[in-house]
């Protein structure tokens, strides 16, 4: 029983001190507000102002490296060898590639390519416009239609009395030459019985149509060097047969009359039949009947050549007035005429749209043959610049500097396969200047100027002067880009990181602690806090992962910004390296520990 | 007659009674086996994990890699340098075979950063940022001589008298407490992004010579010449081994770039040693020897330049590690002109350095290593991690021992077990 008693106080006594042994101590604290003294500092990288970048081949590997960072080469010096390529297949898949594409745009530059000349198109058009010309009209035509009827019709009518008038009065004036071409050649007859002549044959009728009828003057008229015709007088009886020149023949209005009047004409006696044979002086009156019935006839014949030219005319006013009638009756609806004519404008703007479609897609059809040709020149050169790209590096052995100066920033060792594009060192001549960039607030950089030296505690430099100040484009507001010259004593590398101090102040922040407590790893800054929490076995401490931001550090202190930082107990010290959720113990300031 | 005859019989008894306790431990054996093997088997597991979770200086890699995607890996590259002027001038580069200095701490960032950006899938345009320092990835350097420190005295502060101390001054640049966990007993370490070129951390032991106590912030000491003040105390670790490798030693940590503007490339003068605080004469007397010096000084970069390039001693760096074991070939392949074959560095993975194949490694054949090293000036967090492994190499040797014996007192008893089954 004692030695179990005895085991058990030795487990006791050794599992409390066991379990401090693996529980690390830690010391808190209260995050704070204070008043933290900081230097203005910003850390920037060493650029060469005239670097040369050498840049590898795509695909090939380097044999060896010949040089290394920061040697001095000259132009030519070999940098590196490569390993040769043996597989050339990509260059023959060019070669081929090229050919395919040489001979496609040999192709496309033989192919026929003419311009349109839009013949159906324009015809299409001129078609759509007379169609619409005649539309309109139509439709002008039937706007009018009733107007133009009514007065073809009161044409119609006019002359449609006027006509049987004038007809009438034809026939009567041609009666009238009848009769009177029948009394002259009794006239005739008589003045050959007269003069004892071989009996004349006498007309007994004259034509009397409107335009033939007429007789003709030189075989009517009389004349004295012929054998003396019977006297009119005497071979005319007034009474009997005899026409009274002074007595217009009825239906005959005569000369100067202009009625119109429709008596029926009284047709004249044409007996044929000769007066008897007279005395001399009988002749004399045959011959001046003769005379006076030739005038007579004259006039007849042009009262019937005007009547028959009335007539004609009065026909063909009917016969227009009758084809206006036929015309305008045979015209659409008004309603009709304007669907025609919008039809037709539908039409011709669709011819026009047609023509400009078709001249869009030519000139479309157009730009894509000359890009097609250009595409394949310009395929066709950027193969046989790729080719020559590729001929050079896959037959390429070394690389070599591209001007004097010293190699820096070697990224390749021998093995390594090179990318596109991939800078595989610089050369940086000796002549080089050097700058470099540093983003400083832009309340600290209020107070500097252009021409300005910074404090950089550096031995191989001598100077630091600002040259240029900007505002950063990644926070224009709150940053400024300051660009300075260095010059050094000695010589510099490109892409050294430099550290300069502007200027020291200080301000009062929300949260400082002591700068032990913060820590870093891979996902930033950070601290711990110690979260408790009480049980049976008493007072349980874990640390929690708060990560931080700094806004300041003296060096000794550190102004950090997180979330849930007030009064919570922040570790500042550790016995050992502490993980997020590791228990802990709190220093005890009496001297022992929990 | 009679008294021979007794003592016959008293000899013949003791040899009896022997016989018999002899016989009694034989008997017994299988036990006592036993025993030992657990005691030793135990004994070499329990100093492996003690001595391995008292390195978390090599395993840092467990708490950096918080939130990430893969693992990492922390590495170390030692090289060397030359001192000009004995262990208190600083290292300066010797070659590109076997020395590095800050120029080639960039070719091997601009290598690691490139590594990393590809392993981790980020597009970018190659190198490092603008900023200089990695992304996705940490590193740190430095390198180590020994100076004296000097205490400026300040009758309105605790500091009524002046003292001296040679120490080890450890020049450092990165994010070196991310490899190093101190325990700070006040203040902090140097930010990555130096506030002030003159600011210093001292170790407990240097600041308890100095002042008595580890609160000292904002007090003010002499080295090289020049004013630097204290921002931190901090205590590294200090079990046996530690001590054995020389930490519990004064000790202070500044920038490396105030070494290689301060430190004296020719050993002090003794009159430079006594009054080394306050005088501003004294950086002016080193930069001159030290110009005089450069000269003759390998690695001196040019007839412009008035100060060697100095040596840096230790690569530090924290590498993500997306196929395991590729980050120790990446930081080889970063390093200019290091062959596996013919190392000129040495290169180490911390993490992983304590496990049962490595420490044989590192120990077999026996000294091999060790002279290996002898040609470097490792610190004392390597050399801390070295002797562990000599001692983890024993432990081992102790364990396997262990379990022999554990093994033969079974079968021994498993035997005597089946004696006495028959009988």
């Amino acid at each position: 029983m004692a030695v179990f008693l005895v085991v058990l106080a030795l487990l006791t006594f050794f599992s409390n001190t066991i379990m401090n042994m693996t529980i690390p101590l830690v010391v808190t604290g209260t995050a704070m507000r204070g008043n933290l003294s900081y230097t203005n500092s910003a850390t920037g990288q060493i650029v060469s102002d005239n670097q040369i970048e050498v840049k590898g081949l795509e695909g090939r590997t380097v044999s060896e490296v010949l040089v290394s960072n920061y040697d001095m080469v000259e132009e030519g010096d070999v940098l590196m060898t490569l390993v040769p390529v043996e597989d050339m297949s990509e260059l023959d898949e060019l070669e081929n590639q090229l050919l395919t594409a040489q001979r496609a745009l040999e192709y496309a530059q033989r192919t026929p390519h003419h311009a349109p000349t839009y013949v159906a198109e324009n015809q299409a058009i001129r078609t759509a416009e007379q169609a619409l010309a005649t539309a309109q009209t139509n439709l002008n035509n039937a706007t009018t239609r009733d107007q133009t009827i009514a007065a073809a019709q009161q044409i119609l009518s006019a002359n449609q009395s006027a006509v049987a008038a004038l007809q009438a009065q034809v026939t009567s004036a041609s009666a009238s030459v009848e009769v009177l071409n029948t009394q002259l050649a009794a006239l005739y007859a008589q003045l050959a019985v007269i003069d004892g002549t071989a009996t004349v044959v006498i007309p007994t009728t004259v034509p009397t149509g409107m335009y033939a009828a007429r007789p003709s003057a030189t075989a009517g008229k009389f004349d004295p060097e012929e054998p003396a015709p019977a006297d009119p007088d005497t071979a005319t009886d007034p009474n009997a047969g005899t026409v009274d020149p002074n007595v217009a023949v009825d239906g005959d209005p005569g000369e100067g009359t202009t009625t119109t009047t429709t008596t029926a004409p009284t047709t004249p006696s044409t007996t044929g039949t000769l007066p008897p044979p007279t005395p001399t002086s009988d002749r004399q009156t045959v011959v001046n009947q003769i005379a006076q019935v030739q005038g007579q006839l004259a006039d007849a014949q042009n009262r019937l050549s005007g009547y028959a030219s009335q007539l004609a005319a009065a026909q063909a006013a009917v016969t227009a007035a009758q084809e206006v009638i036929t015309t305008a009756e045979a015209l659409p609806s008004t309603y009709a005429a304007q669907d025609a004519v919008a039809d037709a404008q539908a039409a011709l703007s669709a011819a026009q749209v047609a023509l400009s479609d078709a001249q869009i897609n030519a000139g479309i059809a157009a730009d894509q043959y000359e890009d097609s040709i250009e595409d394949k020149e310009r395929t066709v050169a950027d193969l046989e610049d790729k080719i020559a790209k590729t001929r050079a590096r896959l037959t390429q052995t070394e690389i070599v500097a591209p001007a004097a100066g010293r190699v820096c920033n070697i990224t390749v060792i021998a093995g390594d396969k090179f990318q596109a594009e991939q800078v595989i060192c610089v050369v940086v001549p000796s002549d080089s200047t050097y700058s470099v960039s540093f983003t400083f607030d832009t309340n600290v950089v209020q107070s500097y100027q252009v021409g300005q030296e910074l404090t950089a505690n550096y031995y191989f430099i001598s100077k630091i002067v600002i040259t240029n100040i900007k505002p950063d484009p990644n926070n224009p507001r709150d940053k400024r880009i300051v660009k300075c010259a260095v010059y050094s004593n000695g010589e510099m590398w490109p892409g050294e990181t430099i550290t300069v101090t502007a200027d020291k102040g200080n301000a009062t922040y929300d949260h400082v602690v002591p700068a032990s407590a913060v820590s870093e790893d891979n996902s930033g800054n950070f601290v711990f806090v110690v979260d408790q929490s009480s049980g049976p076995l008493g007072d349980r401490y874990v640390v929690r992962r708060v990560a931080v931001s700094i806004q300041a550090t003296s060096g000794s202190f550190i102004a950090i910004n997180g979330e849930g930082l007030d009064n919570v107990m922040v570790v500042t010290r550790s016995e050992e390296p502490l993980h997020n959720g590791d228990r802990v113990r709190l220093e005890d300031y009496s001297g022992n520990s929990n | 007659m009679a008294l021979t005859n007794s003592a016959k019989r008293y000899i013949r008894d003791k040899i009896y009674l022997g016989k018999r306790k002899v016989r009694k431990i034989v008997l017994a054996a299988p036990f006592w086996v036993l025993l030992i093997g657990v005691t030793m088997t135990s004994l070499g597991i329990g100093r492996y994990i003690y001595l391995t979770d008292n390195r978390k200086d090599q395993s840092m890699n467990t708490y950096w890699e918080y939130g990430a995607q893969m693992p990492y890996r922390q590495m170390s590259v030692y090289a060397r340098g030359a001192r000009p002027g004995g262990p208190e001038t600083p290292p300066v580069y010797i070659n590109n075979t076997s020395s590095l200095r800050r120029s080639d701490i960039l070719a091997i960032r601009t290598a690691l950063q490139n590594i990393a950006d590809s392993s981790m899938g980020v597009s970018s345009k190659g190198g490092l940022p603008e900023d200089g320092r990695p992304r996705g990835w940490e590193d740190c350097y430095s390198s180590y001589l020994t100076a004296t420190i000097t205490s400026i005295a300040d009758p309105m502060s605790r500091t009524e008298f002046s003292f001296n101390s040679a120490s080890e001054i450890i020049a450092i640049d990165g994010n070196f407490p991310a490899f190093h966990p101190f325990r700070y007993m006040s203040g902090g370490f140097l930010p990555e992004i130096a506030v002030d070129n003159r600011q210093i951390v001292l170790n407990d032991v240097l600041a308890w010579k100095f002042y008595k106590s580890y609160d000292v912030i904002g007090e003010k000491v002499s080295l090289w010449g020049e004013e630097f003040t204290i921002i931190g105390v901090v205590a590294e670790p200090s079990d046996r081994i530690a001590r054995d490798a020389g930490v519990e030693q004064p000790r202070a940590y500044v920038y490396f770039t105030a070494m290689e503007e301060l430190a004296p490339l020719t050993a002090p003068s003794a009159d430079t040693q006594q009054n080394p605080g306050g005088s501003s004469s004294a950086p002016a007397a080193s930069t001159a020897s030290a110009s005089d010096a450069a000269s003759a000084i390998p690695g001196a970069s040019s007839a412009q330049s008035t100060r060697p390039d100095m040596a840096i001693l230790c690569y530090e760096a924290m590498l993500p590690e997306a196929v395991k074991n590729v980050a120790k070939n990446d930081m080889s392949s970063s390093l200019t002109n290091y062959t596996p074959a013919d190392p000129n560095f040495y290169v180490v993975s911390n993490t992983g350095r304590f496990n049962v194949i490595d420490t044989w490694r590192f120990m077999w054949p026996i000294g091999k290593t060790q002279g290996r090293l002898g040609a470097y000036e490792l610190p004392f967090w390597e050399k801390t991690a070295d002797l562990t492994s000599q001692h983890l190499f024993a432990d081992e040797i102790l364990t396997v021992a262990g379990f022999v014996t554990l093994v033969s007192g079974t079968i021994m008893a498993a035997l005597r077990y089946r004696k006495m089954s028959r009988k």
